[in-house]
């Protein structure tokens, strides 16, 4: 790539100053590297808050009959266990990894709101105690789905305004720090680094954050829209007042698809980082994957209907969005073969981020086709509400999205603090993961395609084994990660083994963050490097 | 307190059009979903 010439500012920027000591640091964080650092660390703390609702779940499941919590609190479980992991895990940490590498790729000295990027983050926990505070009030958390559909969502007590309220800020934190990549990309890259050198992480971060900048507002208002038939007396979504709760689903989704693809695309972006370092061969098609992230966001805003083909829908508005959805198969296919052409002939290694990627190849790929078969229309009528469904878009968020974010911290890692991390420890938690992953969702699809719905505590016999397999899987990958956060914790404390400033034999050629020493400075690029 | 850096008065302008064009963008389509809806509802 082009970056083969950066020239190396990094050690003029040594003695350019060091991180403020004290609470003030996180608190009144400007510095790229110090936010992403708190993004990901908040992403990792809600991980694990997700990760015990979960847990209840799993439990309460291992055995048909109710067993440990009362069903209105499993709701409660499954609703909140959505809503922590989706906007307060998988999306911040890619937020935080964007924070840290965006600056570091294109060659900038910061992100280009240093200010605003502080106030995106420090919304964020205040989204989430109020959301997660929901659990003390009286008539609890919400426990319709995180998908809050009318009449159901409003017939709750105090949690309408808390989880409205939380909504509300998370979407606020999200458009800003859409509005900080697209315009850190758009106005700080360094001189000579066009659009088509720039790495594929940015690239797909840039599509992501316009996708964010076009949807989160959608939520915004269909959430708004559910506070005033609430609390103000309006009928947007109340048949009895001459409004229509169809009308939420439709705009919940135009919402809700795009947003699936936020929480892939950066992923995407990190898997075409990490493949072309291991395999030591630059990726192959590089640019057909620009093109082929670009389609996919494109497509994502006309596919909504397929998640409401029993809802009740015009013949030709199924096929429509049938066929719509189908199609995303050719620029996702496009992506899965050029990244398995990446790695063709190439001189591979098996260091932990790699096998993440690879896993991630392998398990998204199962994620996508159990998605085609949803797409089919009639296929759909038989799986909607089943277990089928929530092993789809788990096999695409966990060994999809989970699995790229720990590809991602195992790949930069030695970059952010300086120092390796434990690659037996690393390669045992990924073998434990990997395993464990399938334990827990690939029994999930037998249960589906048997009839077993999803979002219940108690189920009939037929399905108990499987449940208690599935169960098991549950708990070995929860434990496992308690392993992730030993590797993270040893390195971030200072590791034996020195990283140098390549890291890994093969990345060099992939990016200016290799330019810098390991640990990046505090400060870096305060004199941008030229790309020629 | 970490300084920011001041951007050079050309860049720094351009970056505050951009942001401000796409913060415009947001809340047009925050408002625009909301009279979408309402419309759909009378019609």
């Amino acid at each position: 790539m082009a970056h083969d010439n950066a020239i190396d500012t990094a050690h003029h920027d040594d003695h350019h100053g060091q991180p403020p000591s004290g609470i003030g640091r996180w608190l009144f964080a400007t510095n790229h590297k110090d936010i992403g650092t708190m993004y990901l660390v908040f992403s990792l703390i809600m991980f694990f808050v997700g990760g015990a609702m979960a847990m209840v779940i799993r439990a309460e499941l291992f055995k048909p009959g109710l067993q440990l919590v009362d069903p209105g609190f499993f709701n409660q479980m499954t609703t909140m266990h959505a809503l922590v992991m989706i906007f307060g895990a998988v999306m911040p940490a890619f937020v935080g990894l964007a924070n840290w590498m965006i600056p570091l790729q294109i060659g900038a000295p910061d992100m280009a709101l240093p200010r605003m990027n502080n106030f995106s983050f420090w919304i964020m926990p205040f989204a989430f105690t109020i959301l997660l505070s929901s659990l003390f009030v009286p008539g609890g958390a919400p426990a319709g789905g995180w998908t809050m559909y009318p009449p159901l969502f409003l017939q709750g007590g105090n949690y309408v305004a808390m989880a409205i309220f939380a909504v509300h800020l998370m979407g606020a934190s999200s458009i800003m720090g859409s509005i900080n990549v697209i315009v850190t990309i758009m106005n700080m890259r360094a001189p000579g680094m066009n659009l088509l050198k720039m790495p594929l992480f940015c690239w797909s971060w840039l599509i992501t954050a316009y996708l964010l900048i076009a949807v989160m507002p959608v939520l915004a208002g269909a959430v708004t829209m559910l506070l005033t038939d609430h609390y103000f007396g309006t009928s947007f979504f109340n048949a009895a007042g001459g409004g229509d709760p169809l009308m939420f689903e439709h705009v919940f989704w135009f919402f809700g698809h795009p947003e699936v693809y936020i929480m892939i695309l950066p992923a995407f972006g990190i898997i075409s980082e990490i493949l072309p370092t291991f395999s030591r061969k630059p990726l192959f098609g590089a640019t057909s994957m620009i093109y082929a992230i670009a389609s996919i966001a494109f497509l994502s805003f006309i596919v909504w209907g397929h998640h409401m083909f029993v809802d009740g829908m015009p013949l030709a508005a199924q096929v429509f969005f049938m066929m719509s959805t189908m199609l995303i198969a050719v620029p996702t296919g496009v992506k899965v073969f050029n990244w398995t052409a990446t790695m063709w002939r190439g001189s591979l290694s098996f260091e932990p981020p790699m096998l993440f990627a690879i896993s991630f190849l392998f398990l998204f790929t199962i994620g996508g086709f159990s998605g085609v078969m949803l797409a089919i229309v009639p296929v759909d009528f038989q799986y909607n509400q089943t277990y089928f469904v929530v092993a789809h878009f788990h096999y695409v968020l966990v060994p999809g999205a989970v699995f790229a974010i720990m590809a991602a911290v195992y790949y930069w890692l030695p970059k952010w603090t300086g120092t390796m991390y434990s690659m037996g420890l690393a390669k045992t938690h990924f073998w434990l993961s990997t395993i464990f992953v399938n334990v827990l969702f690939f029994p999930q699809h037998f249960l589906g395609l048997a009839g077993m719905p999803r979002r219940i505590p108690d189920y009939a016999v037929q399905f108990s084994d499987w449940n208690m397999v599935s169960s098991i899987g549950a708990f070995g990958f929860g434990l496992s990660q308690i392993l992730f956060v030993a590797v993270v914790i040893q390195c971030a404390r200072g590791g034996r083994v020195k990283a140098s400033a390549e890291v890994w034999d093969g990345a060099a050629p992939t990016g200016l963050e290799w330019t810098l020493p390991s640990p990046a400075p505090y400060h870096s690029f305060s004199v941008a490097p030229e790309i020629k | 307190m970490s300084p920011v850096a001041e951007l050079p008065p050309r860049l720094k302008a351009s970056v505050r059009t951009r942001a401000l064009l796409l913060a415009s963008l947001a809340f047009a389509f925050y408002l625009g979903f909301i009279a979408l809806t309402v419309y759909r509802s009378h019609h």
